[in-house]
């Protein structure tokens, strides 16, 4: 069965930008009501509740939360509280890391920074919900990347902070087994967004076209669309799952593909 | 015999007293190599150790005490052995600190899973760095030991598995900083292995439940470890680089309840 989505609250950090805006404007589309939290000096603001106005969808509410402050998760929590009873989708968005450059640049200091902002809001917000509503989101959602397998330059915290929420995404559903609550992760790749420029360089997608092709990239909305899928009704029973949204692309992303194609690429 | 000659080649193992890392250091040690066994929770008795070494024909291992959270103590403990030896041929990481949770999620504390991190896998890191700094080069072979908790439920067990995803991720990456450079690092996975560490973990009764309804293959040795990792530094597979090798005996697959269903008769459910 569809869930009815017409007026339930939809909590996504990083709500205003990238894969965490799509998401908002899929569940927008459906009636809900959607919280959409940012820190860093949002997007235009207007440009967001216009982009919900023209796809029918409520007008959203934008919250500037920092993800690893306790103190603005649980002021974000009582202001969802004063108008719903309950919390009923929750997705987990935001990823803030450096980049990293070899051995040599790697600091505990900066790993832990990167897992205080990337996964431990898993938790933190999970647990801020259940004091706040007395129960726990119908469905939370996590993204993550298959950096966690794949290699990617620089992406050193990116995939460890995700190694860390993929594990946790499976104890969680487990320790939750028996209520009302679904834990899956998104994994995907090449999603280009302004974050992804931000750390591959702007040079990125343009190669990864011309030796890759379309296959290889996906889109924000894709990946918005997949996490409503989770939240949909339809997947009740996928619980403490890791769902790629790639394309299938990993599994070609080699040099012997590359090869095959070398009179193509004028390799 | 492999390869490679240990013979005086310097292997340094972290929590190298017990268990796993006890066992390793031994494996090393039957070739000859310098073996240093660092501990930190007052160790097991130290004669007895030695009398372990000395009966496997082993030379004379250095157990030192180091915390492997404390920079200083690693820049210390590598500090004496550049002062003893030429190189350090081989690294591996193998102190695993259990934080044990509840079990439940209001208890999930930040700072626990950072402890839990900082003892269970930022060492790889923080001792390949150290190493480079004082003998301005990688050991040619880095080895964590990891465990299946972060494919496979454990009570408890979320943070220690949460640090074990970090420490293979961590050597995923991390080959392939190396690529260039004489030096492979890969994490060797072992299912439940017979060790103090274990009944401390999950309680006297765990092993026993694990035959009861498994079999001998339920449980890996610490010899098994030992020989994997020795195996991972033998020469042999040196073109294995960023790999985490399981060692289940084929057991992870099959752990489930059509197993037990299948065999209700013979366990008697």
């Amino acid at each position: 069965m569809l869930n009815d989505y017409t007026n339930k609250a939809v909590l996504v950090t990083g709500g205003t930008r990238g894969i965490g805006l799509a998401t908002g404007l899929a569940f927008g589309r459906a009636g809900a009501q959607v919280y959409l939290t940012h820190r860093w000096g949002s997007a235009d603001e207007d440009q967001v509740r216009r982009q919900f106005d023209e796809a029918g969808a409520p007008a959203p509410q934008i919250v500037e939360a920092d993800v690893s402050v306790d103190a603005d998760t649980k002021q974000l929590m009582q202001l969802i509280r004063e108008r719903h009873d309950r919390l009923e989708a929750l997705m987990i968005n935001v990823t803030v890391v450096p980049t990293t450059d070899g051995i040599q640049s790697l600091s505990k200091r900066a790993l832990f920074k990167s897992l205080d902002y990337s996964t431990w809001p898993l938790v933190s917000y999970l647990q801020q919900a259940h004091k706040t509503f007395e129960r726990y989101p119908r469905y939370v959602v996590g993204t993550s990347t298959d950096g966690v397998t794949h290699y990617y330059e620089g992406y050193d915290y990116v995939a460890l902070t995700k190694a860390v929420m993929e594990v946790l995404c499976r104890y969680l559903s487990t320790h939750l087994g028996s209520e009302d609550i679904r834990f899956n992760v998104v994994r995907t790749r090449n999603v280009i967004t302004e974050s992804a420029l931000a750390i591959h360089g702007e040079d990125y997608p343009e190669f990864v076209r011309k030796y890759g092709g379309e296959p290889h990239f996906v889109q924000a909305r894709e990946v918005g669309d997949t996490i409503f899928a989770l939240c949909s009704g339809l997947l009740d029973a996928l619980n403490g799952q890791i769902v790629h949204v790639d394309n299938g692309g990993p599994f070609s992303d080699n040099l012997m593909r590359l090869y095959r194609r070398r009179a193509e690429f004028g390799l | 015999m492999i390869p490679n000659d240990y013979a005086d080649r310097v292997v340094l193992v972290t929590g190298g007293t017990r268990g796993i890392g006890l066992a390793t250091g031994l494996a090393f040690g039957r070739l000859g190599a310098q073996v240093y066994l660092t501990h930190k929770w007052g160790t097991s008795d130290e004669d007895q150790i030695r009398r372990q070494f000395s009966d496997a024909g082993a030379p004379v291992p250095y157990i030192v005490e180091a915390d492997v959270a404390e920079d200083e103590d690693t820049a210390r403990l590598m500090e004496q052995i550049r002062g003893e030896q030429d190189a350090l041929e081989v690294l591996v990481s193998n102190v695993s600190f259990a934080h044990l949770g509840k079990g439940d999620v209001p208890s999930y504390k930040k700072r626990s899973l950072m402890t839990t991190l900082g003892y269970s896998a930022w060492p790889l890191v923080g001792y390949m760095q150290q190493a480079h700094r004082t003998f301005g080069r990688y050991p040619r072979y880095v080895v964590g030991t990891s465990s299946d908790g972060a494919d496979s439920y454990y009570p408890g067990y979320d943070f220690v598995a949460a640090s074990k995803a970090v420490l293979e991720t961590l050597c995923r990456y991390l080959a392939t900083h190396l690529l260039e450079q004489d030096t492979r690092v890969n994490v060797v996975r072992a299912r439940p292995v017979s060790t103090d560490s274990l009944r401390a973990t999950f309680g006297d009764e765990f092993e026993p439940f694990l035959r009861k309804y498994g079999d001998e293959r339920f449980m890996i040795d610490v010899e098994q470890v030992a020989d994997a990792v020795l195996a991972v530094c033998s020469g042999w597979m040196d073109a294995v680089s960023g790999e985490v090798i399981l060692l289940d005996r084929g057991v992870a697959f099959c752990d489930n309840l059509m197993r037990l269903f299948e065999d209700r008769d013979k366990y008697g459910l």
